[in-house]
C-alpha cells in the first residue's frame, strides 16, 4: 500500500512541476519588443497655429554635442528625417526653406546610443570547476575571446552587453518666450527607446515604425 | 531563478511523506492553483493564470476543521498598449505580472458521509504579499504591499478506492480578496486549486 500511495504522490508532484514550469510568463523575446515609443506636449500649446516647418539635415549626436564620443551611425540619417518630414506634411505641415522662408516652428531631430553592461553575480559556476586544472589554457583562450561574453572561472560572475538607442524628436515653437536667454520651448516632442540589435535593415524599419506610431499617438499635432 | 522554482517545488513535494505518522485527524494537501483576476487585479492583467501552487494543512474534529494554507499565484499579461498620463504617452509591449504569496489561517465545515464524496464550505483569513510589476521596453516599474485579506471557498474531496482511502483528490474556488494597503488599491482573484490531500 505504501508503495502505491508514495508512487501516486509522485506521478501527481511531477505533473504539477511539468505544468508549473511548462507556463512560465512571458519575456521579451525579440529586439522590437523593447521599443518604446513616448510623447509629449506643452499643455495649452495651440497647434493649428504652426503651419511651417523647417528642420535641420542631420541628427544630433547628444553625446559628441556634450563633448563625449559617440558611436551614433549616421548613415541613415537622410531616411530617418524624410520619414519624420513625411509624417508631419501628412497632417497639414509645410516645409519651408529657412534661408528664404521664417518658418513657424523647428523640427530638431537628436540621438543618442548607449552600451549597456550587466554582471551576473549568481551565474552557475561549477560548470566552469573543471578548469581550475587547466588555468594556463583558459588564460590563453580569454584573451583570444571575442564575443560579448566573459567567463571567470576564479569568480561566479558572467558579463553581458547591449547597446540600446533613443531618437529624440522636438518641435520647437521660437515664438514663445523661453524661461531663459538661449533656450527655446518645445511645444511636442518625442522619445524613441530601444534595443539595437539585428541587421541595419531591421533596426531602420523599426525606427520608421515608432515614427509613426509617435504622430499616431499624438492627433492634437495636426494642423486641421 | 527558474532553476530554484522547481527545485523548491520538489521540496514541497516531499513534505506530504513527513505528516505520515502523525495519525488520522491531520490533512495535508497540495494543490495546483489556478487564478482569473477580477476588479482592479483585471485592470493590471487579465489573463486566466495556470501558473501557481498551494500547500495546506488542516486539523480535523468531526464535521469541521482549522488549519493553516500557503498560495501562490502569478498572473501575468503580455501586451502592446498605450498608457496615458497628463501630457505623455507611451506606447510599447508591456509585460505585466501580479505575483501573489498568501499565508491563511483557514475554518471548514464538511457536508456528506466520512468515505463518500464530501462538499465543505469555508473561509480563510490573514496576509497576502503581493508583487506587481509591469516591464515595458528596457523599463521596470515595480510596487509590492502586504494586505490584509479574506478568502470564502467552496470545494469537495473525493477518497480514492481501494487500498488508498486516506487519500483524496480535492478541488475548491476560492474568492481571494486583499484589502487595499497604501497606494495599492484592493486586489482580487478568483483561485481554483486542484489537488490531493492525504490524511493521518
Amino acid at each position: 500500500m505504501r508503495m502505491k500511495s508514495g508512487g501516486l504522490r509522485f506521478c501527481v508532484g511531477a505533473l504539477f512541476v511539468v505544468l508549473w514550469a511548462g507556463c512560465y510568463p512571458g519575456e521579451i523575446d525579440s529586439a522590437s519588443q523593447t521599443d518604446v515609443v513616448l510623447t509629449f506636449h506643452k499643455i495649452g500649446a495651440d497647434f493649428k497655429v504652426n503651419n511651417t516647418l523647417s528642420m535641420p539635415d542631420s541628427i544630433v549626436d547628444i553625446s559628441k554635442a556634450a563633448g563625449a564620443s559617440s558611436s551614433l551611425d549616421h548613415q541613415y540619417d537622410a531616411q530617418i528625417l524624410a520619414k519624420i518630414q513625411q509624417q508631419f506634411q501628412a497632417i497639414g505641415y509645410t516645409f519651408v526653406n529657412p534661408a528664404t522662408t521664417k518658418p513657424d516652428a523647428v523640427v530638431l531631430v537628436a540621438g543618442i546610443t548607449v552600451d549597456n553592461y550587466q554582471a551576473w553575480a549568481g551565474y552557475p559556476w561549477w560548470g566552469y570547476w573543471g578548469w581550475w586544472g587547466s588555468w594556463g589554457y583558459w588564460g590563453y583562450s580569454a584573451s583570444s575571446a571575442g564575443s560579448s561574453s566573459w567567463y571567470y572561472p576564479w569568480s561566479p560572475v558572467v558579463v553581458t552587453s547591449y547597446k540600446s538607442g533613443t531618437l529624440f524628436i522636438n518641435l520647437v515653437d521660437p515664438d514663445i518666450p523661453p524661461p531663459q536667454a538661449g533656450q527655446a520651448v518645445s511645444i511636442w516632442g518625442a522619445a524613441l527607446n530601444g534595443m539595437l540589435e539585428g541587421t541595419s535593415t531591421e533596426i531602420l524599419s523599426r525606427i520608421a515604425t515608432n515614427i509613426t506610431q509617435a504622430f499616431a499617438q499624438s492627433p492634437y499635432l495636426s494642423t486641421q | 531563478m527558474r532553476i530554484r522554482i522547481p527545485i523548491a517545488a520538489l521540496a514541497l513535494l516531499l513534505l506530504p511523506g513527513v505528516v505520515v505518522a502523525q495519525g488520522r485527524s491531520k490533512w495535508f494537501g497540495l494543490t495546483w492553483s489556478m487564478a482569473s483576476p477580477m476588479q482592479n487585479s483585471k485592470d493590471f492583467v487579465s489573463d486566466y493564470s495556470f501558473r501557481g501552487l498551494g500547500l495546506e494543512w488542516r486539523q480535523l474534529s468531526g464535521t469541521t476543521s482549522f488549519g493553516l494554507a500557503l498560495n501562490w499565484n502569478a498572473m501575468n499579461e503580455e501586451s502592446f498598449r498605450t498608457s496615458t498620463a497628463d501630457q505623455a504617452d507611451l506606447t510599447g509591449t508591456q509585460f505585466r505580472y501580479i505575483n501573489a504569496y498568501s499565508i491563511l489561517l483557514s475554518g471548514h465545515k464538511y457536508l456528506g458521509q466520512a468515505g463518500g464524496p464530501r462538499p465543505f464550505i469555508g473561509v480563510k483569513t490573514g496576509t497576502y504579499y503581493i508583487d506587481r510589476r509591469t516591464d515595458v521596453g528596457l523599463w521596470r516599474i515595480s510596487d509590492n504591499s502586504w494586505h490584509f485579506g479574506v478568502a470564502p471557498e467552496l470545494g469537495f474531496t473525493v477518497p480514492m478506492a481501494g487500498n488508498l482511502q486516506y487519500e483524496s483528490f480535492y478541488t475548491t474556488v476560492r474568492y481571494n480578496y486583499a484589502l487595499a494597503a497604501g497606494d495599492v488599491p484592493y486586489q482580487s482573484w478568483l483561485s481554483v486549486d486542484i489537488g490531493f490531500a492525504v490524511r493521518r
